[in-house]
């Protein structure tokens, strides 16, 4: 919560006179109230609202009324034992993805040829909605909790994954090169060097795995499932109770803030040692020529492999899982009628309209958090409480606002791409190096300069983890969004109707198709991080 | 000064009340929502004479020459979505099922019923071939996935208590219904409860069916009807009146027995879905009982009906008078002005023919 500019500066705390320490402390305890103001603002907003009918009162309640709801589910004991069992599997999905994922990632980010061999596998298996996958969850996990905690685990690893990678390759040569001159083991390298380096990008990682976690509740608690605050919100929806979705919402709300403030706590007390400027990194030029693309290729086949005898020898039931020659033969069939291409065009256009709207818009907010200590009190604490939130819960007053049509579906991408830019692109900001902060006071930069030449640079490892991981929810958005508003063409809409027929090899060749868009979109986003972070590249021999 | 502002004042009001006048006499826009039910590339409203309606232009050839446009938006997983379309006044009807507009009716939405749709639609179990589910009374202990909140778990309900079963007495598992699907596929249920969609599972060899409301009780099918918003019905009867009228044509037409295989091609080909999927939900029953647009006791019954089961199972909070609700005036007129009143029987609250 420190301003950029203004801190007193952490390592040198003897020159804060007396009065600036009575001021400090006023401060002190004014700054957590500033955090009230915005969702005072929002509650009063809320009550004019609904008092003056701008809405309808099924759309958006009074106040009294969900504040009268919320009573009635505490008192019965509906409202905590289903936040209980929802937390419980919150806790446990987010405690096995965030392993996973710190595992895939260190690996992708400490060796390049893993990096190069898994990247575009898990792009694209990551970049297909859960919807799809649930089939074959199911086949494999049953309808138990493990098939819950699975869907978790999948929303998690992707934040986590992409950001531990990003921390884990950004670790500076030159102090690669420092613990191989002084002869470090590699577990000292690793403690000493890698953890610290990696920390500040990992925590980033798990503040959006939190998100996730909380978004995919929704999902997770449809399945097989009649408990749960998740549930509560879907079957509050289903009965046109938005009362309750209301309640489930503000619970979301408080609880996610409540753990979100607790990992910045975390950050801060576990982040004590002075920031790294940020450093160059030796390019993957040498696995990017030559044959780098053949293990991945390789790799790709491999599972192709074992897809094709495992359901031509049986082990899988070929309801589920159609061969994968099945698949390329409906894939060529309606790639060749044109209802797949057609399909897929109307969602690529849908997704790249919402995230660049949301992308922006996104990046704007966590600029404008990350530069300015006011702003960042004033919204910081709704925002991270409303980022919890799944945009599910908020349809019903989005279709108010934005209508029934195409701008509410590109609305809902643009809000599922939003929150995660907002969080890379703030924290990316926030965890600069003091050390070139005061080298920027020394040189004088203006604030324009300091935007351009300090603040972006410095932040865009971040920043382009963001884009990564909103590419990912871009698409993730654009088929929830069909699937949850009106009908229209697109690929959603189509793997749903070939769902209901269980033409399952139609459904997995929307999948391929999505998955590949996926690739391409991740080496489009890759390629912008290397071209537009070419600076940190100068002067390495790797 | 303020006399120029009285001026302006008077001149605003003149060209509002103006414009208000003209709206009275003529909307400019008709918006319609309907459930998407197609398994295709096409929209589909489902399996009713509206799908006539929506596919031929029925409405829009009737409303062209006023200038009216008709707007069309169909939803996928209609209920919820269509309740909050009316809340926000985005649409002036809509296709709904029984459960959907009775919820969306309790919840306090400002409309009316106005025509029947169809209406004694069935509701099946699909099993994974080779089930020893035969009976309803197999049912005991099985693990059978429904998907709350939908006129299913009510059609199941009624099912199951027309067999002297509660849901008590197996293991019922909330799943919607594409979940649904793909558990049975993957052997992780013994069985789902849905709509006739199930059928189309056993044309894929994926799923047989075991048992359904067919040839038992009405009490237990599921009725469905055309909801109009208030705002638009008071305010232009007249339209209101032809709408309805353009959809007992459609009713007319699908009603007449040697119009049955066109109509299921009608259906089939607008939705993608197997024709004999409809074949067999249409099955050998009496068409003019099926797809009769009147509002007449058995509708009436069953809605009230639905009402007390959903307030019973709590799927609603506050229950309402059904008589209160439907309003007949416009298919009455509609009826009569087509000369169709012998054309269709009403039927009392067991739905046999009293003329």
């Amino acid at each position: 919560m420190k301003p950029i500019s203004t801190a007193p500066n952490p390592f040198y705390p003897g020159l804060v006179t007396a009065p600036r320490v009575l001021i400090a402390l006023v401060r002190r305890a004014v700054a957590p109230l500033i955090g009230l103001l915005a969702p005072l603002l929002i509650a009063v907003l809320w009550y004019v609202a609904a008092r003056e009918q701008w809405m309808a009162p099924q759309i958006l309640p009074t106040p009294g009324r969900v504040l009268q709801t919320a009573q009635d589910m505490l008192a019965s004991g509906e409202l905590l034992s289903n936040l209980a069992v929802s937390l419980r599997r919150l806790m446990f999905g987010l405690a096995a993805g965030v392993a996973a994922g710190v595992l895939l990632g260190a690996a992708m980010g400490v060796n390049r040829r893993v990096d190069a061999l898994l990247r575009p596998t898990f792009s694209a298996l990551v970049q297909v909605p859960t919807l799809a996958w649930i089939p074959l969850f199911m086949l494999c996990f049953g309808i138990g909790e493990t098939l819950k905690l699975v869907v978790i685990i999948k929303a998690v690893l992707v934040p986590v994954t992409l950001h531990t990678r990003t921390g884990v390759r950004d670790v500076p040569p030159a102090l690669r090169e420092l613990s191989l001159v002084c002869g470090l083991s590699r577990w000292q390298c690793l403690r000493c060097l890698v953890l610290p380096a990696a920390l500040p990008a990992f925590l980033i990682g798990l503040r959006l795995a939190l998100s996730q976690a909380w978004l995919s509740l929704i999902v997770v608690e449809l399945l097989a499932s009649s408990e749960g605050i998740g549930y509560l919100m879907v079957n509050g929806r289903q009965l046109f109770q938005l009362d309750i979705v209301l309640v489930g919402i503000v619970v979301i709300g408080l609880v996610g803030l409540l753990m979100d403030r607790a990992l910045q706590w975390l950050e801060r007390t576990m982040l004590r040692w002075p920031r790294p400027s940020l450093a160059a990194y030796a390019d993957s030029e040498r696995a990017s020529s030559g044959l780098g693309w053949l293990p991945p290729l390789l790799l790709l086949l491999l599972l192709l492999l074992l897809w094709q005898t495992a359901s031509s020898a049986g082990w899988v039931s070929c309801h589920v899982l159609s061969t994968p020659l099945d698949v390329v033969h409906a894939f060529i069939a309606h790639m060749r009628d044109a209802s797949l291409p057609q399909a897929w065009g109307a969602s690529l256009l849908r997704d790249l309209v919402g995230l660049l709207l949301g992308g922006l818009a996104g990046f704007a907010a966590g600029l404008a958090t990350g530069l300015w200590g006011p702003i960042e009190r004033l919204f910081g604490p709704s925002l991270a409480a409303l980022r919890q939130v799944a945009i599910f819960a908020w349809i019903p007053i989005l279709t108010a606002w934005v209508g029934i049509g195409e701008a509410s579906k590109i609305s809902f991408v643009a809000l599922s791409v939003f929150f995660p830019m907002l969080v890379a692109t703030h924290s990316g900001m926030r965890n600069l190096s003091p050390a070139l902060q005061e080298v920027a006071a020394v040189v004088g930069l203006n604030s324009r300069q300091r935007i351009f030449l300090l603040l972006l640079p410095g932040a865009a490892p971040a920043i382009f983890a963001g884009i990564h991981v909103s590419l990912v929810y871009g698409w993730i958005g654009t088929i929830g969004a069909e699937y949850f508003m009106s009908s229209g063409p697109g690929i959603g809409s189509y793997m749903i109707n070939a769902e209901q027929m269980f033409q399952m090899e139609i459904v997995l060749s929307a999948m391929l198709l999505i998955g590949l868009t996926g690739v391409l979109l991740n080496l489009l986003g890759t390629r912008l991080e290397n071209r537009y972070t070419a600076w940190r590249k100068i002067g390495i021999q790797a | 000064m303020s006399q120029f502002l009285r001026k302006l004042l008077s001149v605003t009001f003149l060209t509002l009340s103006i414009s208000a006048f003209g709206a009275a006499a003529q909307p400019t826009v008709i918006r319609i929502a309907a459930p998407d039910q197609g398994a295709g590339s096409l929209p589909f409203p489902g399996g009713s004479p509206i799908a006539i309606v929506y596919t031929n232009k029925l409405l829009e050839e009737e409303f062209k020459r006023d200038g009216i446009e008709v707007q069309w938006t169909l939803f996928k997983g209609a209920g919820p979505a269509i309740n909050e379309a009316f809340a926000n006044r985005q649409i002036d009807f809509a296709y709904l099922g029984d459960l959907a507009a009775v919820i969306g009716r309790a919840g306090g939405l400002p409309t009316h019923l106005i025509a029947g749709a169809n209406r004694g639609t069935n509701t099946y179990l699909a099993v994974p071939p080779g089930s020893t589910i035969k009976h309803f009374s197999d049912l005991k202990d099985k693990r059978i996935a429904v998907f709350r909140g939908t006129a299913d778990q009510l059609a199941f309900d009624r099912a199951l208590n027309e067999h002297g079963l509660t849901e008590r007495d197996l293991r019922v598992i909330n799943l919607d219904w594409s979940s649904a699907r793909a558990a049975l596929a993957a052997g992780q249920i013994d069985g789902t409860w849905s709509g006739s969609g199930l059928i189309a599972l056993r044309t894929r060899g994926i799923a047989e069916i075991a048992l359904s409301t067919r040839g038992g009780s009405l009490d237990a099918t599921v009725q469905a009807g055309l909801v109009g918003a208030d705002a638009f019905t008071a305010a232009y009867p007249e339209i209101t009146t032809r709408l309805v009228k353009v959809f007992v044509k459609a009713a007319e037409w699908a009603s007449q027995e040697n119009n049955r295989q066109a109509f299921i091609d009608l259906l089939h080909k607008q939705s993608n879905i197997p024709a004999d999927v409809f074949a067999g939900e249409y099955g050998d029953s009496d068409l003019k009982f099926r797809l009769s647009p009147r509002i007449d006791d058995f509708l009436v019954g069953r809605l009230s009906a639905s009402v007390a089961e959903a307030k019973n199972d709590k799927l609603i909070r506050d229950s309402f008078d059904v008589n209160a609700w439907v309003d007949r005036r416009y298919v009455d007129q509609a009826v009569a002005q087509l000369g169709l009143q012998q054309f269709w029987p009403t039927f009392d609250a067991a739905g046999h023919a009293v003329r």
